[in-house]
């Protein structure tokens, strides 16, 4: 019994600690990177025509890399992408069509998001510069949601004083409020 | 291609039914005043509810709200800054209800991180979205901002729930009304139809009676109610009435019948007289003046008792058909010396071939009867014309014709028009006339020939 116990507490804890430290490396490889964020979110927007939807950083073959995924509507096409932090290079692409025989594979939430987002005066680059502005820390995930009408970008920033959400509004650009308890 | 196929029989069936609700007037007049009460009264009924729930609750809700809000106001104009703040933070804390917030131009206090944009300031609130960072999701609360000396101060409150309320009660009220009215149009048409289903049985039965049909009688049904009271009553009328035409009908014929006797016996002795005064060489034309007049008293006499005897005739099975041609050659051949006589001048017209179902000798009468009255009437040096149509015949005459409001009542027995008392007659023609048309399904109208009389007989087609 206490045995188990033991080990249940030991998991608990390499787990929790393995957490901190995925943080930390991904901190760490963001500080490192020579191909920025803001690099990847252009050349993604470009290249694609889309509007990104998610991104993390990811890691493949044991080379950090930045995770997008794209939807470009046009051409009902969604396409998850793999950058190389070193130097912005597509490692992967895997794109999948949006509708298979008329039918749409985006649910409404989705599709309203981007409907939203493509009408909105909203800029991806803008809000990325003003949070490092006004936060001074380093992005590691976002995306895009809608929930109860409204479309929003979900940010996860990370500083030395550990994770930060800031959820932007796209129709408006502004911060929605955080209640914390 | 097979939607249009059925789209146009039902398109025309609902303008029909459009047609058919606007003409029958009073059922939808009836389904909509119904239908309109029914409505205000759901209506009414939803907008008290929705008053004393929904209403009640958010009403509640601003109240306690602006109060705490001035409350706030009052406590930061009377406390110092950081007794200001230690008190605000503990009414922050404690609240459950309400999300406190306050934010100086150096910290924040209180449950948000920052001011919502396009928010309202206090009393008038808004809704606006906030983050739940233990749920990971969206909330729409409603609440205000309040400026203090200290910075500004948001209250809200999460009103979701109260919200979703809201809509749901919308949305049922809305279908609740569509219900209504749903049920306003059929129930309302159903009990006009049937309020007015009964009505036209009455309306029909007026019509037939009006028609001549004096045994038509309501007929009423075991429920005892208002309309079967009417029905009964107006049963009552007819019968009555019809007792009475009978009681008339019957003096002139039993004056007819009885004095025809006396008034024949008169004659012989008349005529017994006459041979008398001839052999004894007396003077005769006293006697014989006694006995044209006491002819024409027999004659007329003959005709009342046979216009009763048309009338109570039924179409008989020994109708044969009839070449109306032939039927009023005859009657012109007839007649011609008479009118020749008048110096007056009949054209006969029309084509051949126009064949009724009847008794010759009845239409022949009725023919013959027409034109004696045109000739009659029309005065001298006058036209005659008869013409044959698809459908039965027309005669007119370029006299003075028969004024618009005496057109009804020369077809009464004995009428006779004031200008023409002069002329002999008994006023018994034209009843007789119409009296085998109606024997014969046939209608009978009199108009204007511009100048004079135009007389119009139509049988019906479907006897042809």
């Amino acid at each position: 019994m206490k045995f188990t116990k033991l080990i249940c507490a030991a998991l608990a804890i390499t787990s929790f600690s393995a957490v901190a430290d995925d943080d930390a490396l991904t901190v760490l490889a963001l500080k490192r990177a020579s191909f920025s964020l803001e690099q990847a979110v252009e050349k993604v927007t470009n290249d694609y025509q889309g509007q990104i939807i998610e991104f993390e950083v990811d890691d493949h073959d044991g080379q950090s890399s930045y995770e997008i995924e794209v939807i470009n509507l046009q051409k009902e096409e969604k396409y998850k992408l793999q950058l190389s932090m070193a130097d912005g290079a597509v490692l992967e692409e895997k794109s999948r069509s949006l509708s298979t025989l008329g039918f749409s594979r985006l649910d409404d939430d989705e599709y309203l998001a981007l409907k939203e987002l493509e009408t909105s005066q909203f800029s991806l680059p803008a809000a990325i510069a003003q949070l490092r502005e006004q936060y001074k820390a380093e992005l590691v995930e976002f995306e895009l949601e809608n929930e109860k009408g409204i479309t929003f970008y979900k940010f996860k920033l990370m500083d030395q004083q550990g994770r930060k959400r800031v959820i932007v509004d796209v129709e408006t650009g502004e911060m929605i409020p955080i209640m914390k308890h | 291609m097979v939607m249009s196929r059925y789209l146009k029989p039902s398109a025309a069936w609902v303008t029909e039914w459009w047609k058919n609700s606007c003409q029958a007037s009073s059922v939808w007049r009836l389904t909509r005043l119904y239908t309109s009460l029914l409505l205000l009264v759901v209506g009414i009924l939803l907008v008290v509810l929705y008053q004393l729930s929904v209403g009640q609750i958010s009403r509640n809700q601003s109240t306690q709200m602006n109060h705490l809000a001035l409350q706030q106001k009052l406590l930061a104009e009377e406390l110092n800054q950081s007794d200001f703040i230690r008190q605000f933070e503990l009414q922050a804390g404690s609240s459950r209800q309400y999300i406190l917030s306050l934010i100086t131009t150096d910290n924040v206090y209180g449950q948000l991180n920052s001011v919502p944009k396009n928010i309202s300031s206090c009393p008038d609130t808004a809704r606006f979205p906030i983050w739940l960072d233990r749920y990971d999701e969206i909330r729409l609360i409603s609440g205000c901002s309040q400026v203090l000396p200290q910075g500004t101060m948001v209250i809200a409150t999460d009103d979701e729930s109260l919200y979703d309320l809201q809509h749901q009660f919308i949305s049922a009220s809305l279908i609740a009304l569509l219900l209504a009215l749903l049920l306003g149009i059929s129930t309302g048409l159903l009990f006009s139809h049937r309020v007015l289903k009964r009505i036209n049985t009455f309306n029909s039965i007026a019509q037939r009676v009006e028609a001549g049909e004096m045994t038509a009688r309501v007929p009423v049904s075991n429920k005892a109610d208002e309309y079967d009271h009417m029905a009964l009553h107006i049963n009552t009328m007819l019968s009555r009435l019809e007792d009475s035409f009978h009681a008339i009908a019957g003096v002139t014929d039993a004056i007819a019948h009885d004095l025809r006797t006396p008034l024949g016996h008169l004659r012989q002795q008349i005529e017994q007289g006459l041979i008398d005064a001839h052999n004894s060489g007396s003077d005769t034309q006293n006697l014989e003046q006694m006995l044209s007049r006491l002819d024409a008293i027999l004659f007329t006499f003959k005709a009342m008792l046979e216009l009763t005897r048309l009338e109570q005739k039924q179409q008989s099975s020994s109708f044969k058909d009839v070449d109306l041609q032939i039927v009023i050659n005859d009657a012109a051949d007839l007649i011609l010396p008479v009118i020749e006589d008048n110096q007056q001048h009949l054209t006969v017209s029309g084509k051949a071939g126009c064949v009724v179902t009847g008794d010759a000798t009845l239409l022949f009468r009725a023919v013959y009867n027409l034109l004696e009255n045109a000739s009659k009437y029309a005065g001298e040096h006058t036209q005659i014309g008869v013409e044959i149509t698809d459908h039965g015949f027309i005669i007119c005459d370029s006299g003075p014709g028969i004024p618009d409001n005496e057109k009804d009542k020369v077809f009464q027995r004995l009428y006779r028009i004031e200008e023409s008392r002069s002329i002999a007659g008994f006023g018994i023609g034209l009843p007789l006339v119409r009296a085998i048309v109606r024997l014969h399904d046939a209608q009978i109208s009199l108009q204007d020939n511009h100048p004079g009389l135009k007389v119009v007989v139509n049988f019906n087609t479907a006897e042809q």
